[in-house]
């Protein structure tokens, strides 16, 4: 550009006080090392567990499902990642002293919430076939309730191996561990289940899963873009399914708007090539009410039918 | 209820979707440089507020001849979060207007956008065809914009992913001495289903989203004042 055609020496002042600024600006922003990789996670804190008193649970279930005394152990344990222990915490539904014999769900739960948000759906699992038939473990992620620390892609997975460490000791064995992931707990369950670092699950069960970053990135753009180009995280569920060779349990509201089951859930069903697979697609289901939606009694049922399966 | 709120996560997630303001519109005189930057995008739902998203980029053109333009701009908002992305096109006057017929320009673009983390890349192309009128210190335009996806989508076997991204848009702009301030409207991906994305675009039909942007830039040419002056 010559210098001539930029009129006035005030111009080109001027002009030099802008490009500073630009360049300032540019300069500011190709050191900042900001990552929305932290903003996956939406943790909330509290300072108590109030599992049936909690208020703000949409999905109060009936009486029947009601745990009777001692049914329910809260416990901490200590999940270590990079060197740094944090103690989480969790709740057991069922009898403690019986691990050693009963088949138990691991229930890694979702983004939003704390174990108070998801205590009535494992109540469900709790109820799944018979009352009080099978043992659940729900956890707090790290960063999450009363949880210590802060959450990650992989400290999901470092509290869900802890949760399974504490049920190891309490004398479970992986054949009789089942994992239930939803929506960011599928992260963790896949992992589990192909990374095992203690026991190896003997099943899968997945609820309105995330396939990917790409596929969330993909989803709310329009465009091919990678997950690369916003956030440090490496979340594919849609190939690292294929590894999974226990049998698998998908539901997914077909109206979910937040997840979408066509590009979250439905790759991942269709990638499993495990022993066997079983899906239950909910119309007018959405992220979060899909069992409500499809019935409690149904869901349940749906759950016997894959869980009663022999393999 | 469990609407997990990813918003600021996604931020990033529509940065290449034609996340600007359309550029030189009215193409420069011949020999005029002209410096700006806009912020501003998609409308979406954020904590029960709606707000367009705050992506921004700088841009530069310069006048080649009296109806030709070439620039280049850089997203700003990308880069601090790691990834570059710059354009770079040409625009030409098609029309020149008279009464109530507008002017029509049109440009040809390429986007570049390139992750500092892992370098992964791609590159949209970009036409825009522009009609407009000019009255005094004041523009109003229009304009018909499309991105153009050739990359396979990680869900392309769902039936997710197309090669092309529309959008139209409305603008209106006014000259201040050497400034040029504007807004614009934009009518985003008329062709793609929004309604099941993590992103909760304020989107009534549930395609697409709707686009708000604020533009400033300053000539630096010795045509700029006259242009105003007619």
């Amino acid at each position: 550009m010559p210098l001539d055609l930029l009129g006035t020496k005030q111009k080109r002042k001027s002009m030099n006080k802008l490009l500073l600024g630009i360049l300032l600006l540019v300069s500011i922003c190709m050191t900042s090392c900001l990552d929305l990789a932290p903003n996956l996670f939406n943790p909330t804190q509290i300072d108590e567990y109030l599992y049936d008193e909690y208020a703000d649970s949409e999905d109060q279930l009936p009486a029947e499902y009601d745990l009777l005394a001692g049914e329910l152990t809260e416990f901490t344990v200590e999940s270590e990642l990079d060197g740094f222990t944090n103690t989480i915490y969790g709740a057991y539904l069922g009898d403690i002293n019986t691990i050693s014999e009963d088949t138990v769900i691991l229930y890694c739960h979702g983004n939003s919430g704390t174990m108070d948000w998801y205590f009535q759906r494992t109540k469900l699992l709790y109820n799944t076939k018979a009352k009080s038939h099978y043992g659940v473990l729900l956890f707090d992620y790290q960063g999450y309730g009363r949880s210590e620390g802060s959450p990650s892609e992989a400290a999901l997975v470092a509290d869900a191996n802890a949760m399974v460490n504490w049920l190891a000791n309490q004398g479970l064995t992986g054949d009789r561990l089942y994992v239930y992931g939803f929506s960011l707990g599928s992260i963790p369950a896949i992992e589990l289940n192909v990374n095992p670092k203690n026991l190896t699950p003997a099943r899968l069960l997945l609820e309105a899963p995330i396939g990917s970053i790409d596929a969330m990135a993909e989803d709310g753009s329009g465009l091919s873009i990678p997950a690369s180009f916003f956030a440090d995280l490496g979340t594919n569920n849609i190939e690292l399914i294929k590894s999974v060779e226990q049998p698998l349990y998908w539901i997914h509201g077909i109206a979910d708007d937040f997840l979408a089951m066509n590009t979250h859930g439905q790759p991942i069903f269709d990638n499993h090539s495990g022993v066997f697979k079983f899906s239950e697609k909910v119309p007018d289901g959405n992220h979060g009410d899909t069992p409500f939606i499809l019935g409690l009694e149904p869901y349940l049922e749906s759950l016997e039918t894959f869980l009663l399966r022999k393999i | 209820m469990i609407r997990i709120y990813f918003l600021v996560f996604c931020l990033m997630a529509v940065f290449s979707f034609s996340c600007s303001t359309n550029r030189f519109v009215e193409p420069l005189d011949k020999g005029e440089l002209e410096i700006g930057g806009n912020g501003g995008g998609p409308l979406l739902n954020f904590g029960g507020s709606s707000i367009p998203l705050p992506l921004s980029s700088v841009y530069a053109g310069y006048g080649y001849s009296d109806d030709l333009t070439l620039y280049g701009g850089l997203h700003i908002t990308s880069l601090a979060f790691k990834t570059l992305q710059l354009e770079a096109g040409a625009r030409k006057k098609l029309v020149v207007g008279h009464s109530i017929y507008p002017s029509v320009s049109g440009a040809l673009a390429v986007n570049g956008i390139v992750s500092l983390r892992d370098g992964a890349t791609r590159v949209f192309p970009e036409i825009a065809l522009n009609p407009y009128w000019r009255y005094g210190r004041w523009k109003t335009y229009t304009g018909l914009q499309a991105w153009f996806d050739f990359y396979k989508f990680s869900t392309q076997n769902y039936g997710y992913g197309g090669f092309f991204v529309p959008a139209i848009s409305v603008g209106q702009t006014v000259d201040l001495a050497d400034w040029e301030i504007g807004i614009e409207y934009k009518r985003l991906a008329f062709n793609v289903p929004s309604e099941n994305s993590v992103v909760d675009y304020i989107v009534p039909s549930g395609i697409g989203a709707h686009g708000i942007y604020l533009n400033a830039s300053r000539s630096f040419g010795y045509k700029a004042k006259t242009k105003i002056d007619e």
